[in-house]
């Protein structure tokens, strides 16, 4: 189903939604823009490609309490802070970061363990995806299977076609949202419109990778001289992970003494050195070698054979955020020519 | 601390919540070794429904939660045949497993669990076992030998051989057992210490030179070896020797973890997570992948 909604209905759509959801939306957070809950369809900032953090802390924020736990004379007590009573809108995100969503969902809703902090929130999101008319030199989406118009995951779909959006029902929760009086039938020049940018777009994008002989190459790769090269300019600084949209890594620790606290869950990276130290002193990744090495295998091998698809969406933040430069593009294209 | 201990309140959703520890009491400590690094605690669990939900198979492990000072993963060093608390033998090396050992009788920790895989029973069944650990790396071994040992399980399996290691006879674990498995006429035990001490009857040498010179037959047999990794590195190549190829030979290996649901990242080997997909693996499955353990 499409219909189409002006520049100025679709504010008071966003205000509608306010009224009864909890909406996370692009706006400014100190000098940048990334997703956050905004009270007014004001805050949000509309043109704004690809904010600097992903929409991941959405279902998983950067730190979370897992629960509270409280030991008392007779017994112990635990608070799990799993629930989510409100339910939810991610506003404006984008198909690259949707596609990254369908990746985290297939890491934490599995069929033997489910993460109910991430499922319980996720299942009570409005996702409201948007087109990318004029993609960024970082983006490379439709390398690796994704596309700026990209529908899969969403519940609403939106394309700007000038002074009004497209807007085109995904699921029966986006079927819902279209009654809104606000929105019109599309017309053929609307339809036509839509085409032409979403052509335009494509042509700002390179071409499709070969996913599979890239990770045959890895395969073969991993006593391969490449690593020592690759992490010789990486400072381990781990920015790469932390604003991925598909990294889903994490730490758990407990705050508080030995009688009352609560559990939490803070965003990790396989990039320090840290994060896989054991006790004893032993630590099986010792170098950047090892630990850019797990990064890359895991992201276009190890996924597609736990989750069936690759751990890179083409988002481009870690390409723009590198503190040196490493551009993971560049990379893959230097390791179909490595040993 | 605690003298009378309720049944502890926990609010929990409908949909299973992975990361909710149950609660658990330390039943009883015991020091396992001369220099007092190694603790066996036993535990019970504060609910009788945990109890009774509670089934575990010789090699998985639970994470236990120290509050206040996290969780970290312990395999059971008791065999699910064997009736009492949970027992756990845990090293002192870092901040939780010490404040762990500062603890002692009635004093409440968390359990996640059970976890992990387990040892492959059913493929070692009808077949001869050759058991081979070194240092305190010998916890779930322990589990899995007094498993084939019980009664019920005794027959499925074939010879037993246990080949243990220690650098000094102060430092093997579980004494009262290897008393009892020695006086067994079903079970081949060696045991072993880096350097012969007065009053020592047994073996003296490395665990890779006494599998030389004892030389268990690998035909029908699987090997199961725990141990640092420096030993387990000097006896493959002597297993190898023996004619054990890499998918009869089997070893828990450890990893610093956090989940332990295959959620939080850090423990994977190449496309395994050593919480989830281990953390047993035969060396035929770890074959071509990162040697990141």
């Amino acid at each position: 189903m499409k219909k189409r909604i002006s520049k100025e209905d679709v504010i008071t759509f966003l205000a509608r939604l306010l009224k009864d959801y909890t909406v996370y939306a692009p706006a400014k957070v100190a000098d940048y823009v990334s997703f956050r809950e905004v009270a007014s369809p004001e805050e949000v900032v509309w043109d704004c490609l690809v904010t600097r953090q992903p929409p991941k802390e959405v279902f998983f924020p950067q730190t979370e309490a897992l629960f509270r736990y409280v030991k008392t004379a007779n017994g112990l007590q635990l608070q799990s802070l799993e629930t989510v009573e409100r339910e939810r809108v991610l506003w404006g995100v984008r198909p690259c970061d949707v596609q990254a969503t369908l990746v985290q969902d297939a890491v934490f809703d599995t069929p033997d363990v489910r993460d109910v902090y991430y499922t319980n929130k996720r299942g009570k999101t409005i996702l409201i995806g948007i087109g990318c008319n004029r993609p960024l030199s970082t983006c490379f989406c439709t390398s690796v299977g994704g596309g700026p118009f990209k529908k899969e995951g969403v519940d609403l779909f939106l394309t700007d076609i000038g002074d009004s959006y497209l807007a085109e029902a995904m699921t029966d929760k986006g079927k819902e949202l279209l009654k809104g009086s606000y929105f019109h039938p599309a017309t053929r020049a609307d339809l036509k419109t839509a085409k032409t940018v979403e052509e335009a777009a494509l042509k700002r994008l390179p071409a499709p990778m070969d996913l599979q002989s890239i990770k045959q190459h890895l395969d073969a790769m991993i006593n391969s001289l490449f690593w020592d090269d690759m992490q010789a300019t990486c400072l381990g600084c781990g920015v790469c992970t932390f604003l991925c949209p598909v990294c889903h890594c994490f730490d758990i620790v407990d705050e508080g003494t030995p009688s009352c606290g609560q559990r939490v869950r803070n965003w990790d990276t396989c990039q320090y050195c840290i994060y896989t130290l054991e006790a004893s002193g032993h630590n099986p990744r010792p170098s950047g070698k090892e630990r850019t090495r797990q990064r890359l295998m895991h992201k276009f091998d190890y996924y597609l054979i736990n989750q069936g698809v690759i751990g890179c969406v083409g988002c481009g933040r870690c390409v723009q955020l590198c503190p040196v430069n490493l551009d993971i593009r560049q990379i893959l294209v230097e390791l179909g020519e490595a040993k | 601390m605690t003298s009378t201990i309720q049944t502890p309140k926990v609010l929990v959703s409908p949909v299973p919540n992975p990361y909710l520890p149950l609660p658990v009491r330390i039943e009883h400590v015991h020091v396992e070794t001369d220099d007092n690094m190694l603790k066996t605690f036993e535990l019970t669990f504060m609910r009788e429904e945990d109890a009774c939900n509670f089934h575990f198979r010789p090699g998985q492990f639970c994470e236990v939660s120290v509050f206040g000072k996290g969780e970290a993963p312990f395999g059971m060093a008791s065999s699910p045949t064997e009736p009492g608390p949970l027992k756990f033998t845990v090293n002192k090396t870092g901040v939780l497993t010490t404040a762990l050992h500062n603890m002692g009788e009635g004093e409440i920790l968390g359990l996640r669990g059970p976890l992990g895989n387990g040892y492959p029973l059913d493929t070692f069944e009808g077949q001869h076992i050759v058991i081979i650990g070194g240092g305190f790396a010998f916890t779930t071994l322990r589990s899995l030998i007094q498993y084939m040992l019980d009664p019920s399980n005794r027959s499925r399996f074939q010879d037993i051989t246990i080949i243990y290691g220690a650098r000094l006879p102060g430092l093997l674990l579980y004494k009262e057992d290897l008393v009892a498995w020695e006086q067994r006429k079903d079970v081949s035990l060696y045991l072993t210490i880096d350097r012969e001490v007065p009053g020592w009857t047994k073996l003296a040498g490395f665990v890779p030179d006494v599998v030389e010179r004892i030389a268990p037959s690998s035909k029908d047999a699987y090997a199961v070896i725990c141990g640092p990794p420096i030993m387990i590195r000097l006896t493959m190549p002597k297993l190898t020797a023996l004619g054990f190829p890499p998918e009869r030979i089997y070893s828990s290996l450890e990893r610093r973890m956090k989940c332990g649901i295959g959620k939080c990242g850090r423990c994977n080997i190449g496309p395994y997570y050593v919480c989830k997909d281990g953390p047993v693996f035969s060396y035929a499955q770890l074959a071509g992948l990162p040697q990141e353990y």
